[in-house]
């Protein structure tokens, strides 16, 4: 919209000084594409976009590009740096580290992918539903999200891992509780808004229930916003189910998942075998890095306001 | 015999009030209404902003948002006490009987549903009709209200339709409900003048065609002469004025009402009328706790105690808010 004003400083030469003021303010448009902020943003989100497509490419086609058995020990080659038959170096039982990170990526991305599902479904219907009834239940429900809140996210996630025990679906259901009450509070909010919609009022006077309003008409029109919410739990999600695996409270260790080989290779760091950390710990941040500055760029484009 | 002098609408004594948001108390902003809306009639209901009007016409639906609520009072359709109704009859009311047309059309429409989408549904929901019979009839229902490639429109979300053509569908939405009473409030705000002018030429078409009894709140008194049979004026939550709609613009009496009616510019004159200059306004009427009135000049801050107000019938048909007048008390500091 701005870029169609004409912003030459002489356009308004002889004008009034107060016309000045307003292409000055022109200007500075964030939206637009032309200036500083608007080119570093698209360079920021097309750097998002190469690495999601990186993490996807690994997790779709990872067990087939991966050149050896990710979980086969070869006693021969024990501790090896990187080479050309060992990109990325092998583990103290002789295993190929680039295997591993590969066949990884499935696994994270799937549980990422279900950690979000599960928050984004569970917190938009608990945050539409209190925001959309109100009363005694809002209450309840908001300071029961206050308290998880008040707990560190990963910690919480860490409790309740503990205590369910060492599984892929114990990991995501730890990591979802602590990310639900985001959404909660998200959707509950942007409830309050919408309920006030004429349009909800116009389905009310044609008789339409008010359970129907609610799901046909107010959540998908909540769902923007949870989505863009979405994008960013996707990169953390990783992050904390990694966590969860390097602490050993996640998946188990023989499992490749980034987490775990980080943990397996941190007791070798200070021996100086560095790489049988650090590259999965590349892979987790290409992953986080890419789910988060393409959700900064959906939130931009698609985000309300 | 009862059954065919019923009025189709009965507001009796209906008072809505929104609580103070200091101490609670509720606080009147609809008082002691009562009006009538009969059969195949067109009632216009008229009153400066704040006045009630559009509180009044959410009852009937029982719209009120709460916190507001309706404090006393009765809302009788064709019998039927609607403040008494549990959910399911409200949704039969809702659904069939009676339908309401609001100020904004294009935030009164679902922004992710196509428009044939949202009609339709009323078919399909409302009416229990098969989908196939449904898309027909939506298709048929916006070419009555006056659409030009029905099927186009039908195929298109809110955001692409101009105002007009947005408050022609949601006329086509309420009228698929087939109601024997519909609200307008306010239907062409927004609009600019010449789609007001469709969009009201249409509204009457419509109720002349199907007699269905209509309620409509307008600030436009030229519409009102036009369109209404009988109009209720309201001032300050209060009904001051019933009458029908000649003698309410050849002989109004209440000081407000002849105020709204001279405040009407008239081309054929060439000074402007005295209303709308501006001064002389009359005095109103303000309860000041427990059951006494005053009158208060606006001009001098002069009060005086009155009696309660109640309607008057000054000749058939038409009632006037009055009070009796007590002695004058001091002005107000």
């Amino acid at each position: 919209m701005a870029a169609s004003i004409p912003t030459t400083p002489h356009a308004n030469a002889g004008g009034e000084s107060w016309s000045n003021d307003w292409v000055q303010l022109e200007l500075v448009d964030p939206d637009a594409a032309e200036t500083g902020y608007g080119r570093k943003r698209n360079a920021l989100a097309i750097l998002g976009f190469i690495a999601l497509g990186l993490v996807l490419l690994m997790a779709i086609l990872g067990p087939e590009l991966a050149p050896y058995n990710p979980n086969k020990p070869d006693p021969a080659v024990t501790l090896q740096g990187p080479s050309r038959e060992h990109l990325m170096g092998t583990d103290q039982y002789g295993r190929d580290v680039f295997s591993r990170v590969l066949h990884a990526a499935r696994l994270d991305l799937r549980v990422a992918i279900s950690i979000t599902a599960v928050a984004l479904i569970v917190g938009t219907l608990v945050g539409g539903l209190i925001g959309f009834y109100g009363g005694v239940l809002e209450h309840v429900v908001m300071r029961i999200i206050d308290v998880i809140l008040a707990f560190p996210g990963f910690v919480l996630a860490l409790g309740i891992a503990a205590m369910l025990g060492n599984s892929t679906r114990n990991v995501i259901i730890a990591v979802a509780i602590a990310y639900i009450p985001y959404y909660v509070r998200l959707v509950r909010s942007e409830m309050l808004a919408l309920r006030e919609q004429e349009y909800a009022a116009a389905a009310k006077v044609v008789g339409v229930r008010k359970i129907r309003i609610l799901l046909y008409h107010l959540l998908p029109n909540a769902l923007p916003i949870a989505l863009a919410q979405a994008t960013l739990t996707l990169g953390w999600g990783i992050l904390d189910a990694a966590g969860l695996s390097f602490l050993g409270v996640g998946i188990r260790p023989p499992t490749p998942e980034w987490g775990v080989l980080v943990g397996e290779g941190a007791q070798y760091i200070n021996s100086g075998q560095w790489w049988i950390s650090v590259f999965p710990g590349l892979a987790i941040l290409i992953a986080v890095l890419g789910f988060n500055l393409v959700g900064d760029w959906a939130r931009d484009r698609f985000g309300p306001r | 015999m009862t059954e065919m002098h019923r009025p189709l609408l009965a507001i009796e004594h209906l008072s809505i009030g929104f609580p103070n948001e200091r101490d609670g108390t509720m606080h009147p902003v609809v008082r002691d209404s009562s009006f009538v809306v009969n059969r195949n009639e067109v009632v216009g209901l008229v009153g400066e902003s704040g006045s009630g009007k559009t509180q009044t016409a959410m009852s009937v639906l029982r719209l009120t948002k709460p916190p507001g609520q309706v404090l006393h009072g009765r809302i009788l359709l064709d019998g039927d006490d609607i403040l008494q109704m549990n959910d399911i009859q409200l949704r039969q009311v809702r659904g069939n009987r009676a339908a309401m047309i609001f100020q904004s059309p294009r935030t009164s429409l679902n922004p992710l549903m196509t428009i044939g989408n949202q009609v339709g549904r009323i078919y399909t929901r409302q009416r229990g009709m098969k989908k196939k019979d449904a898309g027909d009839a939506t298709l048929e229902m916006l070419r009555r209200v006056g659409i030009a490639g029905p099927a186009r429109v039908a195929a298109s979300y809110p955001h692409q339709l101009s105002g007009g053509m947005a408050q022609r569908v949601m006329i086509a939405m309420m009228l698929a409900c087939d109601p024997e009473l519909l609200i307008a409030d306010e239907p062409t705000t927004g609009l600019d003048v010449t789609i007001q002018a469709q969009i009201f030429e249409l509204i009457q078409e419509i109720q002349q065609e199907t007699h269905m009894a209509l309620l409509l709140i307008t600030h436009d008194l030229g519409v009102i002469a036009e369109v209404c049979q009988r109009v209720v004026v309201m001032q300050l939550g209060r009904i001051v004025e019933i009458a029908p709609v000649d003698t309410l613009f050849a002989d109004p009496v209440h000081p407000y009402t002849r105020r709204l009616v001279g405040s009407i510019l008239r081309p054929d004159l060439e000074v402007l009328p005295a209303a709308a200059r501006g001064n002389d306004f009359p005095p109103v009427v303000l309860e000041v706790g427990g059951d006494r009135y005053q009158a208060v000049s606006v001009d001098s801050w002069r009060s005086v105690n009155v009696g309660r107000p109640e309607m008057v019938e000054v000749a058939p048909g038409h009632q006037v808010l009055a009070h009796a007048v007590d002695a004058p008390s001091e002005a107000v500091a």
